[in-house]
C-alpha cells in the first residue's frame, strides 16, 4: 500500500486569493485533506465581524471538502494541540498555513512534518520568524571619547528644527537619558554619557531616515547635536495621556471595563505595525505605553526600539522572560517570539489589573519567585458572586481569550498580535451592544 | 463549565473604577535607632539624631509628593530607644503623623526586628486577604552601636528570610565607632553599609526615595555594593 500524503489546510491558507487552484492540482488518490474543527469557529469571528467573504471562501471549503472521502477530520484546539495530527505524521503530512502560530506549535511532530504557505502562485516553504537570536551590530572602539552631559545643556541643535532652547522646569528621567520640553510640543531626549554611543547614533539616523507614518509610534523626528556633538534625538511630545503604569495603581480610574478591552485592542495595532516592520519594541512595559481618555494608546521611548541589526539596550526585570545583562544587551538582537512576554502580560495586566502570577498564595509580584499562572482554563462551578474581581474579569474573558493566555503562561505557546485583534474585535462588537442595550 | 450569563453582574459600562482593584505596593519598614548614644555628632555635621530626623523629613517629602511614591509606597516606622515604639504600622505616607525623635535610651534592637517582622508577617496576610500585590519588601536597620538585648534568635529568623527572598533587608550602621559585625548577623546577603556623615546620610535615603517610587529600581542594593 502506498503511503498517503495528508494536507492540512488551515484556514489562512484557505483565505488566500487563487489557493483553490493550487488545492485542485493536489487532488489525487493518495493526497488527503485535513480539516480541522476549529474552521467552524473561524467562520462564525468572521461572520461576527461582518466579514462575509471570508464567512462564505471558508463555508464553501467545508462544504466542498467535508463529504469527500479521503478528507481527515481533526481538532486541534485552534492550532495549540498538536496531539491529533500525530498519527497522521506517521506517513507524510504537509501543513499549508500563513501563521507562524501553527509552524511553532506542530514543530512537535517532527520531521515528518512539512510546513509549506502560498505565495499567490504556488506552495512554498514557510518562511517566518525564528526564534533564533542574531547578532546586533556593535563595534569594539566607541569614537565617542568624550560625551557631554546632557543636563548641563541649554539649548540643542537640530538640523531640521534649527536652535532648540530647554525648559528645565521638568526633567522625564529614564534609563538611557532625560526628556526635556522644548517649544512647539517637542521633546528633546538627552542620552546619559553612557548612551551617548557611535551604535545610538547610527541606529537613531536610520530610524529618521526611516520615517513612520504612525501616530501612535513617538519615532525619532530628528538627530539632536551641541556644537556638532550627538547628544540626543527628538520627537513630538503627547499631551492629555496617562502611563499604563499610572493607571494601573490608580484601577484604571476614568475607564470603563470595556475601554480596557479597547485599550488591549489599540495597544495590539500599534505592536502589530511594529513588528510588520521588522521593529520590537525591546523595552517593552507599563511605562512606555502612554494613553489618551479616549483610548488611543501611543508607545514612546522608540530612540530603544530594536531596528534592523541595532540591539535595544535596555531591559526591564520584570517584563522580560530573559534577563539579559550588560554585554547581551548591547550584542544580542532579541526575537519577536520573546516580545510576546511583555505582550501577554501587559495585556493580562490591564483586563485583570493583576499579573498573571497573582495568587493569594503569590502576592509577591515577579520578584525572584515563582512564574506559575494559576488562572484555570474553566470555571469550576464555584459561587461567581464570591469570585474577586480579577477572577470576574477572568471568567468573562471569551474562552478563546482565556485560552491565548493559558497556552502562554503554562505551555508558552504564542497567539499573534492578528489572532489577538480578531478576537478582541469580535468581543468589543458584543460588549458594546450589550452596553448600549443595558443604557 | 459555561460560563454564559454568570459573571453578567460586571458592567463594561460602567465609568467608576472597580473598588476591588488596588494600586500594588511596596512594603517599606524602618527600624531606627533612637538610643542616647544618637545625640552626639559622631562623623557627621550635626549630631546624629538631628541627620537622623531631617533626613526621614526629606524622604516622607519625597514620597508624599511623588504621584507613583505617595500610592505604592506602604511604610511602617519603628523606633528603639527607652522602648520600641511602634512609630507607624505600615500604612500610605499621608496617613503617617509624628513628631522629631529624641534620643534615649538603649539599642533593644532584637526587640524592635521581632516587632518588625510581626508587623510585616499581619501586612502580609492583609495583601493576601485584600487581593493586593505588593514588591518584595525592603527592611532598612540603622543603629549607631551594640544592641542592649538579645538578637540571637531574631538575627536567625531575618537572615532566613533574606536567604529565602521574603524580604530584603538594608543594614546601616551610623558613625565612626560602629562594630559591623552585629547588623551582619541579620543580612547573609548585603554586607552592612556604613554611615560616617551627613553626605551618606543623603544619600542613602535619597536612594531609599527612588526605591519607592520605583521598586524595580535596584540602585540602593548598588550602592550597598559600592557598585554605583
Amino acid at each position: 500500500m502506498s503511503q498517503k500524503n495528508y494536507y492540512y489546510l488551515d484556514s489562512s491558507v484557505l483565505l488566500e486569493e487563487d489557493f483553490y487552484r493550487t488545492l485542485e492540482a493536489l487532488w489525487g488518490t493518495d493526497n488527503c485533506s485535513v480539516m480541522d474543527a476549529h474552521i467552524h469557529r473561524e467562520i462564525e469571528v468572521y461572520r461576527g465581524l461582518g466579514k462575509l467573504e471570508e464567512a462564505l471562501t471558508l463555508e464553501s471549503y467545508v462544504d466542498l471538502l467535508g463529504p469527500l472521502k479521503g478528507t481527515v477530520q481533526v481538532d486541534t484546539a485552534g492550532g495549540f494541540d498538536a496531539d491529533a495530527l500525530a498519527p497522521l505524521a506517521k506517513e507524510k503530512l504537509f501543513v499549508l498555513t500563513q501563521q507562524q502560530k501553527l509552524v511553532d506549535n506542530f514543530a512537535s511532530l517532527g520531521d515528518a512534518v512539512a510546513f509549506l504557505s502560498f505565495d499567490g502562485e504556488g506552495l512554498v516553504p514557510f518562511s517566518g520568524s525564528t526564534s533564533i537570536n542574531g547578532e546586533a551590530f556593535c563595534p569594539d572602539r566607541d569614537i565617542y571619547v568624550d560625551p557631554l552631559d546632557g543636563d548641563q545643556l541649554t539649548y540643542v541643535y537640530s538640523p531640521r528644527y534649527g536652535y532648540l532652547k530647554l525648559d528645565k522646569s521638568k526633567e522625564y528621567s529614564g534609563g538611557e537619558g532625560v526628556c526635556y520640553r522644548t517649544y512647539n510640543g517637542m521633546l528633546c531626549k538627552l542620552y546619559y554619557k553612557k548612551h551617548i554611543t557611535y551604535v545610538n547614533f547610527k541606529k537613531l539616523q536610520t530610524m529618521v531616515n526611516m520615517r513612520c507614518s504612525n501616530p501612535y509610534v513617538s519615532w525619532p523626528l530628528d538627530i539632536l547635536y551641541y556644537r556638532n556633538q550627538f547628544v540626543g534625538y527628538l520627537m513630538q511630545e503627547l499631551t492629555d495621556t496617562r502611563s499604563l503604569d499610572e493607571l494601573r495603581d490608580d484601577n484604571f480610574s476614568g475607564f470603563r471595563l470595556l475601554d480596557r478591552f479597547i485599550i488591549v485592542r489599540n495597544f495590539l495595532s500599534v505592536i502589530e505595525y511594529l513588528h510588520g516592520r521588522g521593529i520590537l519594541v525591546g523595552d517593552m512595559k507599563l511605562d512606555n505605553v502612554l494613553v489618551k481618555p479616549n483610548c488611543d494608546v501611543h508607545i514612546i521611548d522608540a530612540g530603544s526600539f530594536q531596528v534592523q541589526d541595532y540591539a535595544c539596550n535596555v531591559c526591564h526585570k520584570e517584563y522580560t522572560e530573559r534577563v539579559y545583562t550588560g554585554d547581551d544587551l548591547k550584542h544580542i538582537l532579541r526575537c519577536e517570539r520573546e516580545e510576546y512576554f511583555p505582550i501577554n502580560k501587559i495585556i493580562f495586566e490591564i483586563l485583570m489589573m493583576k499579573g498573571p502570577f497573582y495568587s493569594r498564595d503569590n502576592t509577591e509580584i515577579d520578584g525572584d519567585g515563582s512564574r506559575d499562572f494559576s488562572f484555570p482554563l474553566e470555571f469550576s462551578g464555584e459561587n461567581a458572586a464570591d469570585l474577586p474581581y480579577h477572577m470576574k474579569v477572568w471568567f468573562a474573558l471569551s474562552p478563546a481569550m482565556r485560552q491565548y493566555f493559558y497556552r502562554y503562561f503554562t505551555e508558552g505557546k504564542v497567539t499573534y498580535v492578528s489572532e489577538w485583534l480578531r478576537e478582541l474585535e469580535l468581543y468589543i462588537l458584543s460588549k458594546q451592544k450589550q452596553t448600549a442595550a443595558n443604557a | 463549565m459555561n460560563t454564559n450569563g454568570l459573571f453578567d453582574d460586571l458592567d463594561f459600562g460602567d465609568f467608576s473604577a472597580p473598588s476591588s482593584g488596588s494600586s500594588r505596593k511596596v512594603p517599606i519598614c524602618l527600624v531606627l535607632d533612637c538610643s542616647g548614644s544618637m545625640r552626639y555628632a559622631d562623623g557627621t555635621k550635626r549630631p546624629k539624631i538631628d541627620e537622623l530626623n531631617y533626613n526621614i523629613d526629606a524622604f516622607l517629602e519625597y514620597v508624599r509628593n511623588d504621584p507613583k511614591a505617595s500610592k505604592i509606597c506602604d511604610l511602617c516606622i519603628i523606633t528603639m530607644g527607652d522602648a520600641v515604639h511602634v512609630i507607624s504600622r505600615y500604612n500610605t505616607v499621608d496617613r503617617i503623623h509624628f513628631g522629631h525623635f529624641a534620643a534615649s535610651g538603649g539599642t533593644p534592637l532584637g526587640t524592635a526586628m521581632k516587632t518588625a517582622i510581626d508587623l510585616l508577617t499581619e501586612r502580609r496576610q492583609y495583601y493576601r486577604d485584600n487581593d493586593i500585590e505588593h514588591y518584595k519588601p525592603i527592611l532598612m536597620v540603622m543603629t549607631d552601636g551594640d544592641p542592649t538585648d538579645d538578637i540571637w534568635a531574631i538575627s536567625r529568623r531575618v537572615s532566613e528570610m533574606v536567604a529565602n527572598k521574603e524580604i530584603k533587608i538594608f543594614p546601616v550602621g551610623i558613625g565612626i565607632n560602629f562594630n559591623q559585625e552585629t547588623l551582619a548577623q541579620f543580612s547573609p546577603l548585603l554586607k552592612p553599609k556604613l554611615i560616617r556623615n551627613s553626605e551618606a546620610f543623603d544619600k542613602l535615603f535619597k536612594l531609599l526615595s527612588a526605591s519607592s517610587s520605583n521598586p524595580n529600581d535596584d540602585s540602593l542594593e548598588k550602592w550597598f555594593n559600592n557598585d554605583f
